[in-house]
């Protein structure tokens, strides 16, 4: 299918040492969207266009996803913080607001506390932190069984090699509670992203780093953030310990649960999701 | 016959070159014996002395015995089934809680004649044999439990993976997708357990391709994936059955044989917990698959041990 949108344009940014791809559009103080796993930048489409009349819209494909770089290591939060930050740069922006959902979510925290002075506002969208209290004990959650799948070093690669489409549309629909939130084809785009040489490496590899994201959280929890954060989930999935779990990292937290909702809030919940991230950003 | 099997058996795994293409199937007969609604296929040696069945773990077969069953074949009655859901044994819709998996076993075992026995089970086939053990304490008379773990009593740590637990319990209760990511790759999911880094084989060699082949091929018919898989899917079930049934400790005699490159003393640590009677032993060079990598020095084990309890050697009352 078609994965243009009217009114953004791409761009291939030089991060440092990786190359960022970035969608950009739109009027107004900077936003960035960073998406989660196993999807890329188009997890947002659905919202970009409203967000583009308020903002200048940036949403990036990772570290290891999409059109960006997959390099062989610097899949902790904190480096892929810095492909973000040094995107951001090469667009000319010093400072902006961030909106990052799973994965991408613990990138937006991530760089929350590693580039204070850059980061002006945060939304954390249906995700668990590395750092939270209840971070390990997470793991004993049939849902998040793919934590230890994906952290065991290269047999996975084998197993979900040519059954992309299987793996990733299996992930969506355990996770969704609108299960229209996914059509066919749309589930074809990330798994075609998925499959391009070294995506699926680069995306199990978030995994893999998690161990190092945990250590980093305890650590920058110690000193919380004191610029206004949301946090927001879905009521099926994260939505009612998100706000409690952010309150370990932030001193001024607002959200809670979108009603009817799994993991998926921006495709389940197109509009409920935009309304919230526009009020909050205004501000 | 039993005179012949035996050498048979052995000798050529001593001298087999590494990663042969001999798979030792061949040496074997398979029978089969209805028991409820199950079919099982086992194979039997040296009808003459006292009955020991050994179970198997997963995802392998009775084919994990082979080398050595042949050597306790002299003094005992050796029974070697494939369990419920693996190898040429049925694959049934359901009931692969411990608890069911035994009942079934034992119906197996009284269609063989067999009321009072002795039970090895290895990985998942010693829960299996706990589960039996714990349900007719009178019939078993010796429990071996090899490189083995048990819910409720220590196995929940061994799944924790972030105090370093394996990412397979997870993978393999997770349902369907893993059947499918699986499907077509089981000689790959089969190398990597049992060569894995963390309690696979001491010398990977020990075990050739050609059987790896065989578990793989047991693994592609149909419902096998799912059957393996099942018997990790229940085992909340069998953690709520295990912690009961351990209210009462086991009343006969038990050895705990561990590996010190597989799970260690864990075994023996955790059968502790649930019996009275335990004996430890520790195989050294060797990993998660004793009885294919030390199958004399896992043989010698049994026999001594079956040997010094009398309990053993008592004659199965009639029926």
């Amino acid at each position: 299918m078609n994965t243009e949108l009217d009114g953004f344009h791409h761009k291939m940014l030089r991060a440092g040492d990786v190359k960022i791809h970035a969608v950009v559009g739109g009027d107004g103080p900077p936003l960035v969207l960073l998406h989660g796993f196993p999807q890329t930048w188009w997890e947002w489409h659905k919202i970009m266009p409203v967000l583009a009349e308020r903002h200048t819209v940036v949403a990036l494909d990772l570290r290891g996803a999409g059109h960006s770089d997959c390099p062989q290591g610097g899949y902790d939060k904190a480096t892929m913080a810095e492909d973000v930050h040094n995107a951001m740069g090469a667009l000319g922006f010093e400072r902006y607001a961030i909106c990052g959902h799973d994965i991408g979510a613990m990138v937006a925290l991530a760089l929350a506390f590693t580039h204070r002075e850059a980061v002006t506002r945060v939304a954390i969208l249906d995700a668990p932190i590395p750092g939270w209290s209840q971070w390990e004990a997470s793991f004993a959650d049939p849902l998040v069984w793919h934590f230890a799948f994906h952290m065991k070093r290269d047999l996975p690669e084998r197993l979900i090699y040519g059954r992309e489409y299987d793996y990733v549309s299996a992930f969506f629909s355990e996770r969704a509670f609108n299960h229209d939130a996914h059509p066919t084809e749309e589930v074809e785009v990330y798994a075609r992203a998925f499959a391009q040489p070294g995506n699926t490496r680069g995306g199990l590899e978030w995994y893999r780093a998690f161990p190092m994201d945990h250590a980093n959280g305890l650590v920058w929890k110690r000193d919380p953030l004191a610029i206004p954060v949301l946090a927001l989930g879905g009521d099926h999935r994260w939505g009612p310990k998100i706000v409690a779990m952010l309150e370990e990292f932030a001193a001024n937290v607002s959200g809670g649960s979108i009603a009817d909702c799994g993991h998926w809030v921006v495709e389940e919940r197109p509009a409920e999701t935009a309304e919230a991230l526009l009020k909050f950003f205004a501000q | 016959m039993v005179a012949k099997l035996a050498p048979l058996l052995f000798q050529p795994f001593a001298v087999q070159p590494s990663g042969g293409s001999a798979v030792d199937a061949e040496l074997y007969p398979y029978r089969s014996l209805r028991a409820g609604d199950i079919r099982f296929a086992y194979y039997r040696m040296g009808s003459g002395g006292p009955p020991i069945i050994l179970l198997h773990g997963w995802p392998q077969t009775s084919h994990a015995w082979r080398r050595v069953a042949g050597l306790l074949s002299s003094a005992y009655d050796v029974v070697v089934p494939d369990l419920p859901g693996f190898g040429y044994t049925s694959k049934p819709d359901a009931g692969f809680d411990k608890k069911t998996i035994a009942r079934r076993l034992r119906e197996f075992a009284h269609g063989l004649g067999l009321s009072r026995v002795a039970l090895a089970g290895h990985d998942l086939g010693g829960h299996v044999a706990y589960a039996y053990a714990a349900q007719w304490p009178e019939e078993v008379n010796n429990l071996i439990f090899i490189e083995s773990s048990l819910p409720s009593f220590g196995q929940e740590e061994a799944m924790d993976v972030s105090k370093g637990g394996s990412w397979h319990f997870g993978f393999n209760m997770a349902g369907d997708i893993s059947e499918e990511l699986v499907r077509g790759r089981e000689k790959l999911f089969v190398d990597h357990f049992m060569r894995r880094e963390k309690v696979g084989l001491f010398d990977s060699n020990s075990v050739s391709d050609a059987d790896i082949e065989f578990y793989a091929r047991a693994l592609q018919r149909p419902g096998a994936l799912r059957s393996s898989f099942s018997y990790y899917r229940t085992l909340p079930i069998d953690r709520s059955d295990n912690s009961a049934w351990g209210q009462t400790p086991l009343p006969m005699p038990v050895l705990a044989i561990g590996a010190d490159w597989g799970y260690g003393a864990a075994s023996e640590q955790a059968v502790r917990r649930v019996a009275k009677d335990v004996q430890g032993a520790l195989i050294e060079r060797c990993g998660h698959y004793p009885a294919e990598e030390r199958p004399d020095e896992l043989a010698r084990l049994i026999a001594d041990f079956l040997a010094k309890t009398p309990s053993a050697t008592r004659p199965a009352p009639q029926r």
